[in-house]
Formats: C-alpha cells, sequence, structure tokens
C-alpha cells in the first residue's frame, strides 16, 4: 500500500488517520501521510496493521514524549509535502531547532526512538553548535552537569583502556627519558626549565588543547622526547658493537635493534626503509624546543659521546641535519 | 551566575537534572561527531560520565587547518602528536577517519601513516580519507588492504601497490586516488576485486603501465592523468571522463593509447562522455565510421576536446555525434595540434539533412578561432538543430568584428536559437 495509492483512492474529505500511543498511555490521532513520514511508524502500520482504530493504536517507544511527539509531528507535516524548495526546508530547520536546551535533548531522544534520521541529525547539530566554542563551565551551565571530577583528575591521566603496545611503549619511553634527565641533572648539574610532571598521556593532551598552561608542559614532554632520542642516539654506539657505524656524512640509516624504536629519515631514507613498515618511530615524535635549549642539549650529548670515544652517528632527520652537523662539525 | 549560586542549586536534587548525560548512546556520538575535534576531546573535562565518551567517538576528523600548523617544524609536530594520542587513547570502532594534511610535514610518511592504517584496520573502518602533501610519496601500507569493512576511500599522495593475497573490498563502493603512482595493473586488478565498486575517480595519476578496468558495477568513472595505454570494460557506466595528460609535446611519439572505440563499443547505458587532454586525440584513430555497434540512447552530454580540423578526430567526432539521437549538450574545447592531416571543409560535406543533431539544446565551444573548419561545424550545428536554444562561443578575443557578423548571420534551424558571445 503506497502512499500515493492512497491519495488516489481517498478523497480530501475522507483523510485516514493514525493512532499513535504514547508511553503514558495518551492517545492522539494523526494524518496518515504526516505520520508515515516516520519511518517506525511506517514500520509499524505495514507491518503488524496496527494504527487504524483507537484500540490498535500504534505504541510508541518510552523516550517519546507528548511534547516532543508533538513538535516531530510538526516536522514531519512540513516536510513531508513534497512541493517545497530547499531553501525553504533549510530556513524551516533553523528555526525549527531554536528551543530550549531541554527540549532540544528530549526531541534528539524522540526523533531517535522514532528513527527519523534528519531530525536527529538536524538536533545533534543544533546540539552541538550549543556545546562549540564554550569553555567546560559554561557548558556545564547550560547542560547542567555536575562538576564531579577534583582538580587533581582533570590533570590526571586517563586510565590506559586498550592496552595498545604503543602506549605501552610510549610510556616506557618516557619513563627511561625521565630517569636519564635526573641522572644528568646529578652529572652535570644542570638547571632544566622543565616540570617534572609525571608523564601522562591525557596531561598533554590536555595542555596542548587548553594552549595557554600548555606550552610549558608541552614544551617539557616534547624536550623529554628529544633528549630521549638524543641519548638513544648516543648510547646507539655503545651497542652497535658488530654494526657499523656511519662516518658523518654518510646516508645510511643505522638499522636498530634496540627496542626503543628507529631512527628514520625522510630524505636520505632508501629503499630498505620503505619496503620495511615500521610502525613504531618514535624518533619523529619530537620537537620544538627553543634554540637555546636545543643547543645545550646538543653540546651535552656530543660531550657524551666524545666521552664514550666513538664517533657521532649522523642524525638523519630533515633539519636535524644541518643543526647537528654545524654543531658536531665545530667540535671535530 | 556565581560560582557560590550555581554550587548551591546542583544541590537541590528536583531542579537541574542533568539533561544530557543520558541521552543515548547514538546522539552523544552524534554530537560529538559534529564537534570539531579538539573541542570534542575537551569534553572529557566536563564530568564524570564524559570522561570518556569521547573515546568512543566513532568518527575521527582530523584538518590541519584546525590547529596552527605553520611551515615550522613544530608546530606540524603538534597536529601529528594530537593524532596519536587520540588515536592511541581511543576504545571502540572507528567508522569513519578523515586526515587532512596537506602542508603538514609528516616527518616520516612510513611511521605514522603505517600505524594509524593498522589500527583503523583492526577498528571496522568505513570510511577512510586521507589527504597529504607528502613531499615524497607513500606506499599505502598493506594494512589498508586488510580493512574489511571499508566503503570509501579517498587517498592522496600515494604509491599504489597491491599485496599478494589481496581478497578485494568486498563492500566498497567508492574509490578515490589523488596524485598517485600505480605500477603494473594495480588499479586494473584492484577493480577486479571489488565487486560492488560504483565510483572510481583516479585523479593526476602517474603510471607507465597498461591500466586495464573492467568492472560491471560502475557507474562513475573518472580517470585523470599520464598512463600508458588505457582500456575500459565498463558497460553500464553511466558518466565517464578521461582526460590524458602527456608531458612530450607531440602525442604519437609519447605512444599513449587508449582503445576509445571498444570502450565506447561497449558502452549500454553511458549518459556523459567526457574527453579531455589527449584522450580523443590518442583515440580517435581507433573510431571508424559503421564500427560503433549500437546507439547510445541514453547518451545526453558530451564533451571533447578537439581539433575539428584534424581529419581523423574530426571522423571520429562525426562518428560519435552520429550513435548518440538523444544528444542535448555538446562542449567542446578547441584545440590546434598542429600534426595530423588537417582538412577544412570536412564539416560543409556532411549532409545536413541527416538529422544529427535533432534533441541538441546547448552548444558551448571554448577557444573558438574562427578557422575554416570550426566555421564549418558551427554552421552545420545552427542549421541542423532544430530545438538549439543556446549557442555560446568563447574567443579570448581572437575573432575580428568581420567574422563575428558572419556568425551572428549564420542561418539557424531553430528560431529560439541564442548565439552568445564571450
Amino acid at each position: 500500500m503506497s502512499e500515493s495509492e492512497l491519495a488516489v483512492i481517498k478523497p480530501e474529505a475522507l483523510k485516514t488517520y493514525i493512532w499513535l500511543q504514547c508511553f503514558d498511555g495518551s492517545i492522539q490521532q494523526v494524518e496518515e501521510e504526516v505520520a508515515m513520514f516516520c519511518p517506525m511508524i511506517c514500520r509499524e502500520i505495514v507491518k503488524n496493521g496496527t494504527g487504524s482504530s483507537k484500540n490498535h493504536a500504534i505504541v510508541l517507544p518510552e523516550r517519546v514524549n507528548p511534547a516532543s511527539l508533538s513538535l516531530i509531528l510538526d516536522y514531519c507535516r512540513f516536510h513531508q509535502v513534497p512541493g517545497r524548495s530547499n531553501k525553504e526546508r533549510k530556513s524551516f530547520d533553523e528555526k525549527f531547532v531554536r528551543i530550549d536546551t531541554e527540549k532540544l535533548c528530549k526531541l534528539a531522544s524522540a526523533a531517535l526512538g522514532l528513527q527519523l534520521r534528519p531530525l536527529v541529525d538536524l538536533t545533534c547539530g543544533a546540539l552541538a553548535r550549543i556545546i562549540g566554542g564554550k569553555t567546560p563551565d559554561e557548558v556545564r551551565d547550560i547542560f547542567h552537569l555536575p562538576d564531579d571530577l577534583t582538580e587533581e583528575e582533570k590533570l590526571e591521566p586517563l586510565k590506559n583502556i586498550n592496552d595498545d603496545p604503543t602506549i605501552r611503549l610510549l610510556n616506557r619511553l618516557y619513563a627511561k627519558k625521565r630517569k636519564e634527565l635526573q641522572e644528568r641533572q646529578k652529572l652535570k648539574d644542570v638547571q632544566t626549565q622543565e616540570e617534572q610532571k609525571d608523564e601522562r598521556s591525557l596531561d598533554e593532551l590536555l595542555c596542548f588543547i587548553n594552549g595557554d598552561g600548555g606550552s610549558r608542559g608541552g614544551k617539557a614532554s616534547k624536550s623529554k622526547k628529544k633528549n630521549k632520542r638524543r641519548k638513544d642516539q648516543a648510547k646507539n654506539p655503545t651497542k652497535a658493537n658488530s654494526e657499523p657505524v656511519n662516518k658523518e656524512g654518510a646516508g645510511c640509516v643505522v638499522p636498530r635493534k634496540a627496542d626503543s624504536g628507529n631512527i628514520s629519515g625522510p630524505c636520505q631514507r632508501q629503499d630498505l626503509q620503505d619496503d620495511i613498515e615500521y610502525p613504531f618511530d618514535d624518533a619523529d615524535l619530537d620537537d620544538g624546543l627553543d634554540p637555546a635549549m636545543r643547543e645545550e642539549i646538543d653540546r651535552e650529548v656530543a660531550d657524551f659521546a666524545m666521552k664514550l670515544n666513538l664517533v657521532w652517528p649522523e642524525r638523519m632527520l630533515l633539519g636535524q641535519d644541518q643543526r647537528m652537523e654545524s654543531h658536531v662539525g665545530a667540535r671535530w | 551566575m556565581d560560582r557560590g549560586g550555581s554550587r548551591k542549586k546542583r544541590h537541590k536534587s528536583v531542579a537541574n537534572v542533568d539533561i544530557i548525560s543520558n541521552l543515548p548512546d547514538v546522539i552523544k556520538d552524534k554530537i560529538l561527531c559534529c564537534l570539531p575535534i579538539k573541542e570534542a576531546v575537551r569534553t572529557c573535562l566536563l564530568s564524570r560520565k564524559w570522561r570518556y565518551t569521547w573515546a568512543s567517538m566513532t568518527e575521527l576528523t582530523f584538518r590541519e587547518d584546525d590547529f596552527d600548523v605553520g611551515i615550522e617544524e613544530g608546530e606540524s609536530n603538534n597536529f601529528i602528536y594530537f593524532i596519536i594520542m587520540v588515536l592511541s587513547l581511543h576504545n571502540g570502532p572507528i567508522l569513519k577517519f578523515e586526515l587532512n594534511a596537506r602542508r603538514v610535514h609528516l616527518l616520516s610518511p612510513g611511521g605514522h601513516i603505517h600505524r594509524w592504517m593498522l589500527m583503523l584496520s583492526r577498528n571496522g573502518v568505513k570510511d577512510i580519507q586521507i589527504r597529504t602533501k607528502i613531499w615524497r610519496n607513500y606506499k599505502i601500507p598493506s594494512s589498508f588492504f586488510s580493512c574489511e569493512e571499508l566503503e570509501y576511500a579517498c587517498l592522496q599522495g600515494c604509491i599504489f601497490q597491491l599485496p599478494p593475497l589481496f581478497t578485494g573490498f568486498k563492500r566498497i563502493h567508492t574509490l578515490h586516488f589523488i596524485d598517485f603512482c600505480a605500477a603494473e595493473n594495480n588499479i586494473g586488478e584492484l577493480v577486479a576485486s571489488c565487486p560492488n565498486l560504483e565510483k572510481l575517480i583516479l585523479s593526476r595519476l602517474l603510471s607507465f603501465a597498461d591500466i586495464s578496468i573492467h568492472s560491471t558495477k560502475l557507474k562513475i568513472l573518472r580517470v585523470d592523468g599520464m598512463f600508458k595505454h588505457l582500456s575500459l570494460v565498463t558497460p553500464h557506466v553511466s558518466s565517464a571522463a578521461i582526460s590524458l595528460q602527456v608531458n612530450t609535446g607531440y602525442v604519437p611519439r609519447a605512444g599513449c593509447n587508449f582503445n576509445l572505440s571498444q570502450f565506447i563499443g561497449s558502452l549500454l547505458d553511458i549518459e556523459n562522455i567526457s574527453l579531455l587532454g589527449h584522450a580523443f586525440e590518442c583515440a580517435a584513430h581507433g573510431i571508424l565510421p559503421g564500427k560503433l555497434p549500437r546507439l547510445l540512447n541514453r547518451l545526453t552530454e558530451i564533451t571533447l576536446e578537439i581539433d575539428l580540423g584534424n581529419l581523423k578526430e574530426a571522423n571520429a567526432a562525426h562518428c560519435l555525434f552520429q550513435v548518440a539521437p538523444n544528444l542535448q549538450r555538446i562542449e567542446l574545447q578547441l584545440i590546434y595540434r598542429g600534426y595530423g592531416t588537417p582538412t577544412s571543409d570536412f564539416w560543409d560535406s556532411i549532409d545536413h539533412q541527416a538529422g544529427l543533431f535533432n534533441n541538441l539544446e546547448t552548444v558551448v565551444l571554448n577557444n573558438f578561432a574562427g578557422s575554416s573548419a570550426e566555421s564549418g561545424f558551427l554552421k552545420l550545428l545552427l542549421e541542423d538543430a532544430p530545438v538549439l536554444r543556446i549557442a555560446q562561443i568563447k574567443d579570448n578575443n581572437k575573432l575580428d568584428k568581420e567574422s563575428l557578423k558572419r556568425l551572428l548571420k549564420m542561418r539557424r534551424a531553430s528560431k529560439d536559437a541564442e548565439v552568445i558571445l564571450l
């Protein structure tokens, strides 16, 4: 039974009505073509044959309350008319969602219950626009959310929900880096500017998002990672007894067997690197230290390498090359 | 509202019930997906219930424009770092992943994208869009080919190589590759292993091999770039646009080859065709009068880049017009090749009563130079098209007043025909 057939058979005066019953018991009747706009109602009529009389009214899902239902029916009544232009529909939609936020939430939920996809998209988009651009406090006010996170929790990391090897590796690397930094401090008594926060994923994430307080924290993490990489590079000569150590100016990548990841270079990287899909390329999780800090670290690392009496393998990263070369060149 | 007041309100049990946290998960997910990714992640600060809601977002869209990405290394690293963190903390299926990083210098093309693709392949991704302009293209990771649920894929700036045991994307309906290189017939093999593929778009492709695309379900086809040999058997395609670019000036020397007659001969439902660049020229010698087996009744639009004064091309175009009785719109990009057999009166010699353009309504001629062949063609059109409404001619100020006057004076079969000169 298609709508067009019905339209032909029944003249204007004998419009059929569908009976709908909300969860709270109230029953109302609606014109058929309006009700058929909702897929869920449509299916009920066609499959189960309900809705034709008051006693066999279609029972709507619980989340459809009477207020939302009347809004939805207004929406259907407007949109099921085929002759409207896109502009008209759009302006109707814009006006339609200019309602109280609480009603909007209930409307979204009800639209989902009736499986009215366009209305779900419309209401969710409107709610997103309400949330967007506001501070957490403002959002909490609008939606009456309880401020139940402690100040500490807001900075605490989220638990590692998935036991992703990447996270474990990263955390391990950060721990190592932290330890090395502490050792270096003892050795050299160099004053580091970084705050010794516990390395936590969400911490940096939030700092980065929030921007302001984050610059310091971000820098901390970045410089730590950078130190970590430099340290690893420094350590590499010690491990690479069997591996050939590259002279400066060599263009090959030194393949590492250490668990701390791979050094890679985008520009001079040879094909051997292309073929290996090495997913743990944490050498590039870097950077953005201010130049002074960088130079100091460069110097320290070069020092360390000199102590080990080995040639410093060339850093392969773009940009790092020139810096390193100028530095090491000055040294040697 | 001051802090003290709102805190007092929160202790009341009746007023100010949380209105959003108890919405169905689908709704919350949709709301988060409508927000820019940074704000969506920031919802973890709202309340206890929202702490991990963002981590189950089904659509992740990372746009470099939302981050202050400059040319500096440090700034782009922020962006990459953010993506890494979000992906590593994410928990749940990812149905859509979009990455727009055309300016970001991904330091290690292999490392990042490989990792991310691996994660996506494990999470049932349906829609992947990665647009990068890595200065050296990256090879598509093999984990991409294990995304069984994939329905839509758009990759830019990559090197294409199929893994040896590729079983195909059973659900995919759209493939879109931009700025990429392909070896052998990888594209053809990929298409052959995707039974439900409906839309194939290859933009700025670079291939030195023969490409052979066979697909019965393909509806929309766009191929643009440099290729050696293209063979298309896609009978049900309804919209086809092929544009062949060549580096060397003289095309036959470049050895490009496009089997146009086989292609057109196999078409059943075609609605619009567009052959730009050197596509028509390379293929033109393949179309001979009477060789096309059937009429293309649904063909309503033809766009060609053609040298009307070149005998082979003119012949081929004429064949094409002959098999398209319901043609409504012709758009020609006129060009002068300077080689091949010239002809100046081909179009004048065509029988004007043949009813070639019975349904033609719009004609657009770009780069009209007023040569005798072109004028002859225009004359034919105007005299032979009974329902012509608009003839738009762009001449780039090449024509002098005399020629323009002559144009406007040409006899028109249709009373409503309007000749617009730009």
